[in-house]
């Protein structure tokens, strides 16, 4: 029979964190604090050109000035975040390796912890790897593998030393420096993140993939990803994260762009689990991300799917310009808050050409006193005829202690678009638990089962490994949330 | 700051209300002194908060910046009405058979107004002021909300009119307001609605101008509903193109009362702002909100709605409608809060627009603020036109396009006209319906040319 | 009274009909019949006028007046009438004042003054007997919450109310149970005359063994590949469309 919701939500809230570990390899770490000469440093560190830190220097610029105003929008206040606290810097002090066999053993051990091994020959069939400790890609598998075809897949760092003309071309052209406080932040100090070019008519024969880990204490992690899709070509792109359990908070403010040319397509997939903070709110990673991609091309595509189970703060809307006629625009979304998470996040799907479409799926889990809210908005510009969305947004409640809300923006300047938003919000019926008990479930199992089956349109869109992977998360996150 | 208007007006108001109150002319009779506070509390939060810009989240895609441009003057001097009495008859609603009050420039015109019945008590002026339900309500309901456009009703307005439902009333009441004026006028109107346990009652609110001055109109409406209330409530707006609407109603039920309310916005108001807030503060109490809008020129309607769910056991269902003609935009935002123990909520939302030309606009913002988790919560809102298929289908049932369209386009707002609970409303406003649509400009989906022939 | 010159129709750029010939004479019952997708609906479309099928080539003459030129309406109005594979539903809009509004202006164009309410509750009574269609639906919305038997009968209440030159019937029988199939049959029996004719769209001989067709037509790849009389419907049965697809194909090679 079950037990008090009390029971319930102890047994919830007392769920660990799997991987809280901390690694203790060799760091380069920069002092606290934010100026000039810190974003100097960073861009001499990576002994980058000139261009490039001078339009650092204009992200700090903005940064300074938009951070006197901090944002007041959001479904929460804002946490004072002291920016002059934080290290902007931090690297595992090996540097310039040639091959995995360089890396720091402790460093493929914590990959391997967490699932990710970087070991080409034990990789998962298909998938190529660029793994961020901190602040700097530690590796990159596949390389070579990749390069045959022409796709370019590296390190950001790498990127600007050999590809600077691409880096140039695209960098800021989606999410520029102004764009908010966080992406400002980014500009001015990010470390290292992912480069992605597919050539032209190229389909990328494997997963892409980037596993980021924050593991100095009081760092940030600030990095950014690019990834272009050339005319034809396709990529499927996965991003993970994990950090270490700390008291304090940890602050990651990442960039990723997305542009896909004419034909192209690009599927972005996140399974963010970042160290959520402990029941009580201490620590956790504040996770402010600015994720925006173009559908810049004719009949492009770009698709966006996220699990978030992780973080104390998530602050996140991976949006869609679709700016080509016959563009397509997706995005997917399960987001599970509990404890004292929380989560505003959605996206915005910016129609612009004619016979654009978009779809928007997402779904809700809060439970124990945590606060989930789905932010989106719908735009369709004057010009953009025959523009079509859907939105479904669903909220699922556990436990009278939180809270699900939903702030769709649905903005139409175009008689010809035909956009539907349904929402709803519910707590699991207690008709669904008695069947799957009376088939012999207990209650967790039937809250997970039911809880998969609420995710699943968003569980399906993931690419095989991380659907799993997902799927083994939001059981975990569950475990023990029903008596 | 720049989340606030300051604008030549707002000085005129601010110099306009020290001058007055300097002259003992701010109202012309005296207001009891708990009252007074209020007035002088509202003031003050006006005179610091000003009016709101885009800047703020309820103002997002409401800018008052152009429709607040000029001077209203104030207080305004209604002039002499030729044939009041023809344009009460002209405007009375066919068949309702109401009691008529009739309001020009905000204050009650006995003379035009019908005998009420015992059941309702119509207080005004000094008799508004001095009621045992004044001190109870007046401001304690629209005033908490932190509206700086109801801080300046309660700042300027001269008194208010207290509607008291002692017993169910055996006919509709009509509340007619008329506006007519020389010049620009800023008319801020109020009134405060008490309806006592186990009474039912039908209202209609009508809106409408005799001269073509610009005006400013600023009605706040405070409405208390004791237990086992039931009231239906019809807003009919049918300003000119020269008037800035402003309104705000606050309602509170308590328990197992139910409110209706038809919010209906006809051309031609240029500006239309509707606050539209309902409170279920009783266990089993119900509030439906509906609302059919229909913009023509460049009309801008912007109806902001909550739904507040703060105890267990209510339900709420909230559907508007909209049709956007020529350069007209519409603004819908619908909030659904469910608070803290609110256990049993039932809480249900739709929005549907069509776009019926290329310049027209929507903006529309469904939102759910759930902080208890036994309830049924949904919205849902579409943008779109005439469904195509359905207007093939009448035309080959031999209907002109015109007709077909108008069928669509009535069976579009039927959806809400239906839900009128008193015929001769339900007739008046799909007649108003007929009279506002331009099936000749309501564009298509497709152009409606006959079937393509390409000659090989 | 109906005349189809090598019609050719495209939907999205996709070509559907490829040279449909065919001639309909008054008091004449003419069947199709072919595989699905075969294109029987979309000719059915374009017939009635559904704008999102672009005509490519061919003429189409309806009483000597060219079809295709003509808006729906007008076409609904010169006496043609489509009862629909998949009826549309109408929310909001009565049954009644849609099929008032439909007769009145169809009546206005042929400079006939409108029907009293009398004279239109009248007929419409009658023309329910005729179809046996349950009254109580009337007062609904159109095909709104109709199940699919009873839009499909609504459609031959249209088609009676209406006494149009022409009628296409597009699978009109499908989703119907015995009963209604044989009332659809005796509906359309009873208002066949020397001066009207039926194209009846269907998969099924059963309905061909209650309207005896004159002519039946198998429709395949957007062409009417085989003509015949009523034992062509019963062929088709037995044995499918193979045989056919192959004998057009063996004649091809
Ligand atoms: N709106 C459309 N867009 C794209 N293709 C379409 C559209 N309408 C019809 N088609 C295609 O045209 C072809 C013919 O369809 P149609 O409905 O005319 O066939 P049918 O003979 O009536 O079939 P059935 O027996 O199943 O009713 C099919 O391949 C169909 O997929
Ligand atoms: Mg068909």
């Amino acid at each position: 029979m079950p037990t008090t919701d009390q029971d319930i939500l102890q047994q919830y809230a007392d769920q660990d964190y799997a991987f809280g570990f901390e690694t203790r390899v060799e760091m380069d770490i920069l002092p606290p604090g934010l100026n000039e000469d810190t974003v100097r440093f960073i861009s001499a560190k990576k002994e980058e050109p000139e261009w490039l830190l001078q339009w650092r220097l204009k992200g700090l610029e903005q940064f300074r000035r938009l951070s006197k105003d901090m944002p007041e929008w959001q479904n929460f206040k804002l946490p004072h975040i002291d920016f002059q606290a934080i290290s902007y810097y931090a690297a595992p002090k090996k540097r310039k390796l040639k091959s995995l066999d360089e890396v720091d053993p402790e460093i493929l051990a914590t990959f391997e912890k967490l699932g990710i091994p970087l070991e080409e020959q034990k990789m998962l069939a298909g998938v190529a790897v660029d793994a961020v400790m901190d602040s700097v890609s530690v590796a990159t598998t596949f390389q070579e593998k990749l390069k045959e075809k022409g796709i370019i897949f590296c390190s950001m760092g790498e990127a600007v030393k050999h590809y600077p003309d691409l880096v140039k071309k695209y960098l800021g052209t989606v999410v520029p420096y102004s764009d908010n406080v966080f992406a400002a932040l980014n500009a001015a100090v990010f470390s290292d993140g992912s480069f992605c070019y597919i050539p032209k008519g190229v389909r990328c024969p494997m997963e892409l993939s980037t596993y980021f880990r924050i593991n100095a204490s009081n760092t940030g992690q600030f990095e950014r990803t690019l990834i272009i899709a050339d005319e034809g070509a396709y990529v499927s792109y996965l991003e993970g994260c994990t950090a270490p359990k700390r008291d304090e908070n940890q602050l990651h403010a990442a960039v990723v762009e997305l542009i896909a040319l004419d034909h192209a397509e690009i599927k972005y997939s996140t399974v963010q689990n970042w160290f959520p903070g402990d029941k009580n709110g201490n620590g956790g990673v504040f996770n402010f991300v600015t994720k925006r991609g173009i559908c810049k091309g004719p009949h492009s595509k770009i698709s966006w799917t996220q699990v978030e189970t992780g973080s104390a703060i998530t602050w996140k809307y991976p949006s869609v310009i679709l700016q080509g006629d016959y563009s397509v625009g997706e995005f997917y979304s399960v987001a599970m808050t509990r404890n004292h998470q929380i989560a505003d996040t959605g996206t915005k799907m910016i129609h612009l050409g004619k016979h654009t479409r978009s779809r928007i799926i997402s779904k809700g889990i809060s439970a124990g006193y945590s606060q989930n809210s789905y932010r989106g908005q719908v735009r369709v510009g004057a010009r953009a005829d025959h523009a079509r969305n859907f939105t479904q947004c669903d909220s699922l409640l556990i436990g009278d202690k939180c809270g699900a809300h939903t702030f769709p923006y649905i903005d139409c300047q175009n008689p010809t678009a035909i956009l539907e938003h349904e929402a709803t919000t519910s707590k699991i019926a207690e008709d669904q638990i008695f069947y799957l008990n009376q088939r012999g479930l207990d209650n967790e199992k039937a809250v997970a089962l039911i809880v998969n089956g609420y995710a699943r349109e968003v569980l399906n869109n993931l690419p095989m490994e991380f659907a799993v992977e997902a799927q083994k998360l939001l059981a975990i996150s569950l475990d023990g949330s029903v008596g | 700051m720049n989340k606030s208007i300051f604008n030549s007006f707002y000085h005129y108001l601010i110099d306009t209300y020290q001058q007055l109150q300097a002259q003992g002319q701010l109202t012309p009779f005296s207001w009891p002194a708990a009252l007074l506070t209020h007035k002088q509390h509202a003031f003050e939060k006006f005179n610091e908060q000003g009016f709101p810009s885009t800047k703020q989240e309820d103002w997002k895609y409401t800018n008052l910046a152009a429709p607040l441009q000029q001077i209203y003057q104030f207080p305004v001097v209604s002039p002499a009405y030729p044939d009041l009495k023809a344009e009460v008859q002209r405007l009375t609603i066919p068949h309702l058979q109401a009691y008529r009050i009739v309001l020009l420039n905000g204050r009650f015109e006995p003379s035009l107004s019908d005998q009420l019945p015992e059941s309702m008590g119509w207080h005004t002026d000094a008799d508004a002021l001095h009621h045992y339900y004044a001190e109870e309500y007046f401001a304690s309901l629209a005033d908490v909300t932190q509206v700086p456009l109801v801080w300046l009703n309660t700042a300027f307005v001269p008194g208010f009119h207290l509607l008291h439902i002692r017993e169910t009333v055996d006919r509709p009441i009509h509340v007619m307001h008329l506006y007519a004026t020389q010049q620009p006028a800023f008319i801020p109107e109020r009134l405060l609605l008490v309806a006592e346990e186990g009474v039912q009652v039908q209202i209609t609110e009508s809106f409408h101008q005799l001269t073509d001055a610009p005006t400013f109109i600023n009605y706040v409406a405070e409405q208390f509903l004791k237990e086992k209330v039931a009231m239906d409530v019809y807003l009919i707006n049918q300003l000119h193109a020269q008037a800035a609407f402003f309104h705000h109603s606050e309602i509170y039920l308590h328990s197992q009362s139910t409110f209706h309310h038809l919010n209906c916005c006809f051309p031609e108001a240029h500006f239309i702002r509707n606050n539209i807030n309902a409170r279920l503060q009783g266990s089993q109490s119900e509030a439906n909100l509906w609302g059919i809008y229909l913009g023509n020129q460049q009309q801008l309607i912007d109806n902001h709605t909550i739904v507040d769910h703060q105890m267990p056991s209510c339900n709420s269902n909230e559907w508007y409608k909209g049709l956007l003609q020529e350069k007209s935009t519409g603004v819908f935002n619908g909030k659904i809060f469910v608070e803290k123990g609110a256990q049993q909520t039932n809480a249900f939302q739709k929005n549907n627009t069509i776009l019926l030309s290329q310049e027209a606009t929507i903006h529309a913002k469904p939102q759910l603020e759930i902080f208890a988790d036994d309830v049924k919560c949904s919205h849902g809102s579409t943008v779109g036109q005439m469904q195509e298929d359905a207007l093939f289908y009448l035309r080959t049932r031999g209907l002109s396009e015109r007709t077909a369209k108008q069928l669509l386009l009535e069976a579009f707002a039927f959806d809400i006209v239906s839900k009128a609970q008193n015929q001769a409303m339900e007739d008046h406003i799909m007649q108003l319906i007929r009279d506002h649509l331009d099936l000749s400009a309501a564009i298509l989906p497709q152009s409606a040319s006959p079937a393509h022939v390409r000659k090989t | 009274m109906l005349l189809i010159k090598n019609l050719h129709a495209q939907i999205e750029g996709k070509p559907i009909l490829k040279g449909i010939d065919l001639e309909v004479r008054p008091g004449e019952i003419h069947a199709i019949m072919g595989p699905n997708g075969s294109g029987k609906s979309t000719l059915a479309a374009v017939l009635a006028g559904n704008e999102q099928y672009e005509v490519t080539d061919g003429e189409v003459w309806f009483e000597g007046k060219n079809l295709l030129e003509m808006p729906p309406e007008i076409r609904a109005r010169e006496g043609l009438f489509m009862a629909f594979q998949y009826p549309v539903e109408i929310p909001g809009v009565s049954n009644i004042n849609f099929l008032k509004t439909a007769i009145t202006e169809i009546r206005a164009y042929r400079g006939l003054p409108p029907l009293s309410a009398k004279e239109f509750m009248q007929r419409l009574k009658e023309k329910q007997e005729l179809v046996e269609f349950n009254a109580s639906l009337v007062n609904r919305s159109l095909n709104e919450g109709f199940s699919g038997g009873e839009k499909k009968r609504n459609e031959i209440l249209q088609l009676a109310m209406l006494e149009p030159k022409l009628a296409i019937l597009d699978e009109t029988d499908s989703g119907l149970d015995i009963d209604a199939i044989r009332i659809v049959a005796n509906g359309v029996n009873k208002l066949r005359s020397q001066h009207n004719a039926f194209i009846i769209i269907t998969h099924y001989q059963r309905l061909l063994q209650y309207i005896i067709p004159d002519y039946v037509h198998v429709q395949y790849d957007g062409r009417i590949i085989k003509s015949g009389t009523k034992e062509l419907a019963y062929e088709l049965e037995e044995r499918g469309y193979d045989w056919i697809k192959e004998s057009v194909q063996a004649s091809l090679e």
